[in-house]
């Protein structure tokens, strides 16, 4: 986000500069044009110059030479009144100019023209030097007065409107790039979503809707795939389901049956156990699967978990399990009454989870503890026993272990177990928390906790 | 169903119990038709005491119990040593027909 950021600020910098520069080739432009005009115009042969030039020349004795090819080039003419506006002398003087001025004339032409000529005064000792322009070489602005206020304002009103001028172009570049960051944000958060494989879907109007839109189709040929995935997980899991059936049938009648012997019994018996636990393995793959790629709805409602942990256990010790095994439940008083939201098949699934892999890896036998416990927000439930527990290491592994469906490891052994995958993801739906204690020989202790149901 | 030590005819809720009739009680039948039908299974407090007293049943487990005790004084033989009408620790009750 912030990289783009600076690449706005680079963009406006070199459109800065580069309005900058333009305007000095607009000012360099301006003055290559004019300065043409202006030293034609405003050189040796400008009105200033040339009345200085005459008046010398007059006030030795007469023009020169020189002078007179310059007035004659430049069709020029001149003449000078004496005090009481009488033509003393004159020189290639037009025949439409008189040669007799009142006072009122003079103030006249003096501050523009006489019959359309541009006409200069100079203030000479013996009168006063007239010369003219031709006609449509120079323009005078006459009338013109400003307020000696109005002159002195000028300056700052200058500077002031300069700064208004900048500060506006300032606030409309900063709204335009507010806009667009507001708009590519959400595309630039989508595209982080995205690249952690989760769906994603933008609504964005204007100039970017396209690049939406394209992000739009990535999320859903994503969000199919996933579905595809899991779709087929779900389909290999149902067709393992009828033979395992069937095998688990048998072998349960086989054990069942009196008339063979003990030992084809005993067999009989294994083969049924195994096949619960493919079962079971494959019922976890296939929750797994789902949870994984969001398909399973979950049907959340306030559920009563000392209810639901009794049940667990009488289904389960119902069902049967080896006398090397106990089940015991413990609810503390206050916890009896604690609800949360949840969806009650799957916290069942997760304790059941818990409690299979207790049972497994203490074959030996162990005793199984369910507790029930509560604080003013959270309820916790405890699945311990006080088998063989586990090692430091294998300990510290389960905590850094990578996702299962992520891990690239190679070694089988390495990977979380799929029951404890399934819990970890069911308690992550639930947003609850999930602790492991256990050490060698001193049993294995899960602690979920949840937060309790609002009222 | 035939219990250790009696008889129970759940048409009439009645027991028998070594010739002497007993009846039982509306909450006592239901409680003991419930165990029946689960013959050997735990069956929970929960589940006994919303069939006792229908949805969402709260506070009852007392009640629960005295009508367990009632109902062991009249289908056992030593009521403070159940043999048919057995205490499952934390979880709830079981029947247990005769063997």
């Amino acid at each position: 986000m912030k990289a783009f950021g600076k690449y706005i600020s680079k963009y406006l910098l070199s459109f800065f500069a580069f309005a900058l520069v333009l305007l000095l080739i607009n000012i360099l432009a301006f003055a290559l044009t004019f300065s043409g005009i202006v030293s034609k115009e405003y050189g040796s042969v400008s009105p200033a110059n040339m009345l200085e030039a005459v008046a010398a020349d007059l006030s030795a004795s007469c023009i020169s030479e020189e002078r007179s090819q310059e007035l004659t080039h430049n069709q020029i003419w001149a003449m000078l009144l004496d005090a009481s506006g009488r033509c003393i002398w004159e020189a290639f003087l037009p025949e439409e100019i008189p040669t007799q001025y009142t006072i009122q004339d003079v103030a006249v032409f003096s501050k523009g023209y006489l019959q359309d000529y541009p006409v200069f005064v100079r203030n000479m000792d013996n009168g006063l030097l007239v010369l003219g322009y031709p006609k449509d070489s120079f323009m005078k602005l006459t009338g013109n007065y400003f307020p000696v206020r109005a002159i002195r304002l000028f300056p700052l009103f200058v500077t002031s409107i300069l700064a208004i001028d900048i500060l506006l172009l300032f606030l409309v570049y900063y709204f335009s790039k507010r806009k667009i960051s507001k708009n590519t944000e959400p595309i630039m958060a989508s595209i982080k979503t995205l690249s952690a494989g989760k769906p994603v879907d933008l609504s964005i109007r204007g100039e970017l809707s396209e690049i939406a839109d394209s992000v739009n189709q990535a999320s859903q040929v994503l969000s199919r795939q996933n579905q595809a995935r899991a779709n087929w997980i779900s389909g290999v899991s149902h067709d393992i389901r009828t033979p395992l059936s069937m095998i688990m049938g048998y072998a349960q009648r086989i054990a069942g049956d009196h008339g063979a012997s003990e030992n084809i019994q005993q067999e009989a018996e294994i083969i049924r156990v195994q096949s619960a636990k493919i079962k079971d393995l494959v019922q976890d793959l296939n929750l797994v699967s789902q949870l994984e790629y969001e398909m399973q709805p979950l049907h959340k409602e306030p559920v009563r978990l000392s209810k639901l942990l009794r049940s667990y256990a009488a289904d389960l010790l119902n069902a049967g399990i080896s006398e090397k095994h106990t089940v015991e439940v413990e609810i503390s008083s206050e916890a009896e009454t604690a609800v949360i939201d949840c969806d009650a098949r799957l916290i069942s699934r997760a304790i059941g989870n818990l409690v299979q892999n207790g049972i497994n890896h203490n074959p030996q036998g162990c005793d199984i503890f369910l507790l029930l416990d509560c604080s003013s927000e959270n309820v916790s439930i405890t699945v311990a026993d006080n088998g063989v527990g586990m090692s430091v290491e294998k300990l510290r592994e389960l905590e850094e272990k990578p996702h299962y469906m992520e891990s690239t490891d190679e070694r089988l052994d390495l990977r979380h177990g799929l029951g404890l995958l399934l819990v970890m993801q069911i308690v992550k739906a639930h947003d609850g928390t999930i602790k492991i204690e256990s050490a060698p020989q001193n049993g294995y202790k899960t602690v979920l906790t949840f937060q309790k149901a609002s009222l | 169903m035939k219990l250790d030590g009696c008889t129970v005819d759940f048409s009439r809720a009645e027991v028998d119990k070594g010739g002497e009739i007993l009846p039982l009680t509306a909450m006592e039948h239901k409680l003991l038709e419930t165990l029946a039908k689960n013959e050997g299974r735990i069956v929970t407090v929960d589940t006994l005491c919303e069939a006792l007293w229908g949805d969402n049943p709260f506070g009852y487990e007392n009640s629960l119990n005295a009508h367990v005790r009632r109902v062991r004084e009249k289908i056992e033989a030593d009521p403070s040593k159940p043999v048919s009408l057995l205490t499952v620790k934390g979880l709830g009750y079981k029947l247990l027909a005769r063997k």
